[in-house]
């Protein structure tokens, strides 16, 4: 631009409409200035086309509102769609991933097979389910109960519980997951016990338990095989409560408990399989107490009387 | 909850756009000289300050409302030659105090050769010298909304009014 500096500031004021009568006057003495003042001035002559502001702000709130209305029925179209394949799918996988589910009544124990020979002995009450799909891919069984294990060697097996889960690789052990319980015995190879966060990996002859406190206990096992297995029930300061679940398990009783008994006191010691009237007396015995056999396999325990 | 401030109001919001949507909208019209486009920044601008309306209060919403319209027409491809078309003018209005009468517009002929040498301008020029002169902003108001100094919108002004010079030739 060919103006001065002076003349750059009068143009500048104009412009803004900061111009005095003196600043007029000058500009009307400078030719040049004078002629960009007029291109000026007949600018802002010009006007832009019209602009509807009602017409604008109605659209605008149609518009506004309009996206989530649009985005709605989309939603439910996909949703459509994804309802009937998800049907669908859902057919097709239940066709293709019936589980295996095996219960065990009470005064009942079973042994089953695995798809890959892995053997599982299930005691009373018990309830194990399992996938014949991808066996040899994904070795897991889901028990709630309790069970014996002699997992053939190969990928990573594992059993999930309420309570926790085990993972091997080909080994020998016991779960006990009845109702709050969890202990698991090692009896051959590594297995690695998890509850929540904590893991904890058992050699043989160790076995770990779930203490009150809701962490994995480690202790020692004496026994080749499970006791249960062999046709005894085997305890080692178990609670009274866990001893008597364990007896109406195995001979499918209801035992009746009157209140002044302390379930909580512990229990060593051990009772057969096959002889209820036995058992009854090696639990009652030393605990102090007396029971009450009822022709439809109901027993009452109660407080031994005073002699 | 909205405050006394932000612009979730109906009403405040409503007079927000009768008071700036027509500058907005001649704003990226002299950008881009796409009127239909234009109008639709307008309506996006307005449709994302209702959306953040909470967070935008009335005072801020001049500048929140440029800098959407101007982002969302970062994507416009700015064409050096843009030929806009503005109404015939009434020589009564737009006389600011300080122009003298004897400024105003002669004549048809000189008003086609204006358009036509409006249309050589680059965007920057065009842009920064028709918000002065037809929306009667101010330098700052311009560097402002722009988002550059004072100093270069005075250079695109300056510029601006040398190409139309050269252009309209003498007059």
């Amino acid at each position: 631009m060919n103006l001065n500096t002076t003349q750059k500031e009068l143009l500048n004021r104009w412009l803004n409409r900061e111009a005095d009568e003196t600043d007029i006057n000058a500009i009307k003495k400078d030719a040049e200035l004078l002629a960009y003042i007029k291109i000026s001035t007949a600018t802002s002559q010009l006007q832009a086309p019209e602009f509807e502001t009602e017409k604008a702000y109605v659209k605008l709130i149609s518009k506004r509102n309009q996206p989530k209305v649009r985005k709605l029925f989309a939603y439910q179209n996909v949703f459509k769609y994804a309802a009937a394949i998800t049907l669908v799918a859902g057919i097709y996988f239940l066709l293709q991933n019936k589980q295996n589910v095996i219960e065990v009544a009470y005064a009942q124990q079973t042994e089953v097979v695995l798809p890959d020979a892995s053997e599982v002995r299930i005691n009373a009450g018990s309830k194990l389910s399992f996938q014949k799909k991808n066996w040899n891919k994904n070795r897991l069984v889901q028990l709630k109960g309790e069970a014996y294990f002699k997992v053939s060697k190969g990928k990573k097996f594992t059993v999930k519980t309420p309570l926790g889960n085990v993972q091997v690789v080909g080994t020998q052990f016991n779960i006990n997951q009845y109702d709050g319980l969890f202990e698991v015995e090692c009896y051959e190879g590594k297995v690695d016990v998890s509850h929540n966060r904590q893991i904890v990996r058992l050699t043989p002859g160790k076995s770990v338990k779930l203490s009150p406190e809701g962490t994995l206990v480690i202790s020692n096992i004496v026994r080749e095989i499970p006791d249960w297995t062999t046709g005894v029930s085997d305890f080692e300061g178990s609670s009274l409560k866990d001893v008597l679940n364990e007896l109406e398990r195995q001979y499918n009783l209801k035992i009746d408990v009157e209140k002044d008994i302390d379930l909580e006191q512990k229990f060593t010691g051990s009772f057969n399989h096959d002889d209820l009237d036995l058992a009854l007396k090696t639990i009652c015995l030393p605990l102090k107490l007396s029971y009450h056999l009822t022709s439809d396999k109901k027993v009452t325990l109660h407080a031994q009387d005073k002699p | 909850m909205s405050n006394e401030q932000d612009v979730c109001n109906e009403i405040r919001y409503q007079s927000i756009f009768k008071k700036l949507a027509p500058t907005i909208r001649n704003y990226i019209y002299y950008k881009f000289g796409n009127l239909e486009k234009a109008e639709d920044v307008v309506q996006e601008a307005f449709i994302k300050l209702w959306e953040n309306c909470s967070k935008v209060p009335a005072d801020k919403a001049k500048s929140y409302l440029y800098t959407v319209a101007t982002n969302l027409s970062l994507n416009e491809v700015a064409h050096q030659k843009v030929k806009l078309k503005f109404n015939s003018q009434h020589s009564q209005n737009q006389t600011h105090t300080s122009e003298s009468p004897e400024f105003i517009l002669e004549s048809d002929e000189f008003k086609i050769k204006l358009e036509n040498s409006i249309a050589s301008l680059s965007e920057a020029q065009r842009t920064a010298f028709l918000l002065n002169r037809i929306e009667g902003m101010k330098y700052v108001e311009i560097a402002e909304h722009l988002q550059i100094s004072v100093k270069a919108v005075e250079k695109r002004i300056h510029h601006a009014l040398l190409v139309l010079r050269e252009e309209i030739g003498n007059i």
